[in-house]
């Protein structure tokens, strides 16, 4: 490990952010209320708070846009002076009473930010007093208390408390947490894509965000059977909490499985869970890996020719970094160099991620680990060591990296527009070698 | 008269400042009359949407600057757009042929623990940081809704840090509560400027214009240099060095006045440089008047004559043909309060109808208070009476009127707002480069893009018919402007 090289570069003003990679617990919350379709999120905020987090957030997530309810059609009480001093009480209640006859809504969520919380503002009661008219609730995020996976967090944490009922368990159902919508910049894909193959194994599957019915995705959450968290951190506080209330086991499964042979564990991991009869599995498996194989011959050519056993590095929230580096080294044959995890996980999941990052590889080399957000320090990490191939967040497209390839698979990406577009399961690994061989196959 | 105070480190907000108001109903030559009179108000809201702030106008007139860096004094979610003032900045490095480098951003990260005891600390060290890291010549300091609230002494920090790094380390006031205006962010970046960053004039540069712009494409080395003169744009993408140096130029000139109101006339008060006062320069009659105007000022009047009638005459025949092909064409138009008037006067000028027009915001005056400079008097003055709101980006206003109005385009800015037109089924466009509709070229460049938007709606209409607005059936048959109270 480069033990200097760490020590070097981290210990200045931790602190201080460079071209931050995520945004404040609001930004999280808000992108999380837009991603349960049919939520309007209330912000109780400053003006400018919602229009930084569409640059932030949703620009920053793929070029993505925020949808009906977002941007410039979500509700604000954009506070000024006067509610710094007097308090902004009024203004929400005058706001949620309006919203609730302007905007249709199936779930409203107020999101208050930085200024509320700071004078004091009693959102809670205001927000009860519009209990028996809407489906609402309040998500408590001032913007200093973290940051967008903190606020996804909330958002959960709020909808646990305050809108979920218990519910008798419906068989083989379970619900997936953890992959952070805006954040994963892969999240409609990668959701998608864990809901079909596990479909086609037998399960039901809610993935809560981007379901057709966001407000009956959220409400059916009691009912499953099982909570599937794919991060080695984030979302595990929310499966606690529904452990807790309505009795649902959790599995982490810590990244998100690219490629072929990590998707058919899964695959198995979640069978044996769910007490699925084993050819269900057998099939899908099958299939898939047929295809995922076959298609391998397609990319061999310009794999061998164009990126054979090449040094790479990645920089990327965690569980995108672990499945990354695993399909590049296990199965692509490339040679993981560095990775540079990106979401600021607790210290107390650093262990696991860096086990996770080196062990179970089958290349030799193993990659060196490090936790950092900040652009500039990422920035003299990259210097010290030579990549052909970097895949990171458009942040990085541009630094002098010598001849290595790049390509933008983490947030922010400015520079691609991703919709459906994933790396997750058997076609994620084809899609990996595709975006990444057309940079340098490409624009000749 | 003065009436830039650079000796207070905050600047007055526009509200009081210029008698800005966010909402207003009925026609131009109305809103011009009782700006005058003395008769408008500002009229609240009971329902408001997202719409921007001074901290985000401020950073984006400095973030680009390119020995300087910016240390944003906030929670990190202040900072969550900096990805993109990054995106911009590689956009103009790109254009310029320059090495692609990430903007010089920092966020202090405010947390609970700041907040509690105090973001003084921090912030010193970031600015520490900032030195280290990018070695600049100044350090702008920006504030946000947390710093003010917990009340840190940003000013005095600054002053502080100016002598421990012997570089200037500038406050900029920005703090998105202060104002509903949040052009006044453009204001407090450029009180900044003119206060700590400018140096008085040494020597006279007769042929040098400042242009106050954000960062569209050249179009003046063409038109200036027919003049004999040189455009300096400013403030995005200079240098330190080029803006100690404002006060060498012979005058200054600005595309869209609600963004260079300020600087423009700090420039004129207190170094010298005078303002270009005229309407802005986008339809024949604005154009003519800009640059005669210039003409005079700078002493070349017979230069300005030659070029307008070379350029009238250059662009006659298409224009003939656009006006022919685009009469009675219904465009309604979304800006920003000084480039929605210049849109309106393309439009008319192209021989189309503007059945409405909403901008974000209105000044009853400019800080110059020369009438010459009121654009949108000048667009009834020359096209007579045109529908005319202030909407505060507030869309919900916004799509209720389209929806009623229903016309054949809606030309627009900011991103926020583009959407809307598209999801009524109406074709929309959106022009980020507030040069492309300036001058005579600019007629010819909006009449073909509006010819191509009107083309082919087959996306816009596919997008109506499959997306449910996010407003109920009650709003959409309200009045549009329902919920604009009564002036106080
Ligand atoms: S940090 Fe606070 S003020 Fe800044 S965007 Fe987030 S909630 Fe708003």
């Amino acid at each position: 490990m480069t033990a200097t090289a760490t020590a070097e570069v981290i210990d200045l003003y931790p602190e201080v952010a460079e071209a931050p990679r995520y945004s404040c617990a609001l930004g999280g919350a808000y992108v999380a209320a837009l991603a349960a379709y049919g939520t309007a999120p209330i912000l109780h905020s400053g003006a400018g708070c919602g229009i930084g987090q569409q640059f932030g957030q949703n620009y920053a997530g793929g070029q993505n846009a925020a949808g009906n309810y977002g941007n410039t059609s979500t509700p604000c009480s954009c506070l000024v002076e006067e509610h710094v001093v007097f308090g902004g009480e009024e203004k929400l209640r005058s706001l949620i009473d309006s919203t609730l006859k302007i905007v249709k809504a199936d779930l409203y969520a107020v999101i208050s930010g930085c200024i509320p919380s700071l004078i004091g503002d009693d959102v809670d009661a205001v927000v009860k007093e519009f209990r028996d008219k809407a489906s609402i609730i309040h998500v408590k995020t001032a913007g200093f208390l973290g940051n967008s996976y903190t606020g996804y967090e909330h958002f959960l944490d709020a909808v646990i408390e305050q809108l979920l009922e218990p519910l008798p368990k419906e068989k083989k159902l379970v619900n997936i947490l953890g992959l952070v919508p805006s954040q994963h910049l892969h999240w409609k894909g990668s959701l998608r894509v864990i809901k079909s193959l596990l479909e086609r194994a037998g399960v039901k599957v809610n993935i809560v965000f981007s379901e057709k019915d966001g407000l009956g995705a959220l409400k059916r959450i009691p009912a499953a059977e099982l909570n599937l968290v794919f991060s080695p951190w984030v979302g595990i506080k929310a499966a606690e909490k529904l452990k807790e209330k309505f009795d649902t086991p959790f599995e982490v499964i810590p990244f998100v499985p690219v490629g072929p042979r990590d998707t058919t564990s899964f695959l198995y991991q979640v069978g044996k869970l769910l007490n699925l009869p084993k050819k269900n599995i057998d099939r899908v498996v099958k299939e898939e890996e047929w295809w995922a194989y076959r298609s391998a011959e397609y990319f061999g050519d310009i794999l061998v020719i164009g990126l054979p056993h090449a040094f790479f590095g990645v920089i990327a929230d965690s569980g995108t970094a672990i499945g990354l580096t695993r399909y590049g080294s296990n199965e692509l044959g490339w040679l993981p160099e560095l990775v540079i995890v990106s979401d600021n996980p607790p210290e107390e999941s650093r262990d696991e991620i860096r086990r996770l990052l080196t062990e179970g590889l089958a290349s030799v080399v193993k990659p060196k680990v490090f936790f950092e957000t900040d652009s500039h320090k990422i920035k003299l990490i990259l210097q010290k060591h030579s990549l052909q191939l970097l895949l990171g967040s458009s942040l990085e497209k541009f630094l002098p990296k010598g001849e290595a390839v790049f390509l933008s698979v983490s947030f922010p990406s400015y520079d691609r527009l991703i919709i459906d577009r994933t790396y997750a399961g058997y076609r994620g690994g084809v899609a990996l070698m595709e975006d990444v061989a057309s940079q340098y196959a490409g624009p000749l | 008269m003065p009436t830039i105070n650079l000796n207070t480190a905050e600047v007055p907000i526009r509200e009081s400042r210029l008698g800005s108001v966010t909402g207003y109903k009925g026609s131009a030559g109305e809103l011009c009359r009782r700006s005058r009179d003395g008769s408008l108000k500002e009229r609240e809201r009971s329902f408001t949407q997202c719409a921007t702030c001074a901290s985000i106008t401020a950073i984006c007139q400095v973030a680009m600057i390119r020995d300087a860096a910016v240390v944003n004094h906030a929670p990190l979610g202040c900072a969550g757009d900096f990805g993109n003032f990054n995106f911009i900045n590689r956009a103009g490095q790109a254009k310029r042929g320059w090495r692609l480098a990430n903007a010089k951003l920092l966020n202090s990260n405010l947390d609970e623990q700041d907040i509690v005891f105090g973001g003084g600390g921090k912030l010193k060290d970031a600015v520490r940081e900032a030195k280290t890291r990018f070695a600049p010549k100044v350090i702008f300091v920006t504030t946000s809704c947390a710093s003010g609230i917990i009340g840190d002494d940003v000013a005095g920090i600054c002053e502080e840090m100016t002598e421990e790094l012997g570089i200037p380390v500038v406050s900029i006031s920005c703090e998105g509560f202060r104002s509903q205006i949040w052009a006044t962010g453009f204001d407090a970046a450029y009180h900044a400027i003119l206060r700590r960053v400018m140096k008085p004039a040494a020597t006279r540069r007769p042929d040098l214009i400042n242009v106050i712009n954000f960062w569209g494409e050249d179009i003046f080395t063409d038109l200036f240099g027919r003049l004999g003169l040189t455009p300096n744009y400013v403030v995005p993408f200079t240098t330190i060095g080029q803006l100690e140096r404002l006060s060498e130029a012979a005058a200054t000139v600005q595309v869209c006045s609600t963004l260079g109101t300020y600087l423009a006339a700090g420039l004129e008060e207190h170094f010298g440089v005078p303002e270009v006062k005229a309407p802005s320069p986008y339809g024949i009659a604005g154009t003519d008047a800009w640059f005669r105007e210039l003409g005079r000022v700078t002493g070349k009047e017979a230069e300005v004559e030659v070029l307008i009638a070379e350029e009238k005459e250059r662009i006659a025949p298409e224009l003939a043909e656009l006006r022919e092909r685009l009469a009675g064409v219904r465009g309604f138009v979304s800006a920003g309060a000084v480039h929605g008037h210049s849109l309106i006067a393309i439009l008319r000028e192209l021989g189309m109808e503007v059945p409405g027009a909403c901008v974000w915001h209105h000044d009853k005056r400019l800080d110059h208070g020369d009438p010459r400079g009121d654009s949108l008097q000048h667009v009834v003055t020359e096209y007579g009476e045109v529908p005319f709101s202030v909407c505060n980006k507030q869309s919900f206003e916004l799509v209720n009127l389209l929806n009623r109005l229903r016309p054949d385009i809606f030309i627009v800015r900011h991103n926020g707002m583009a959407v809307w037109g598209a999801k009524l089924g109406i074709p929309t466009f959106l022009m980020g480069d507030e040069h492309f509709g300036l001058g005579y070229e600019g007629l010819l460049n909006y009449g073909r893009k509006i010819l191509d938007t009107i083309t082919n709606p087959a996306f816009v209409r596919n997008l109506a018919r499959h997306t449910r607005l996010p407003y109920t059936e009650w709003w959409l048959s309200q009045e549009p402007f329902a919920f604009l109270g009564e002036g106080a």
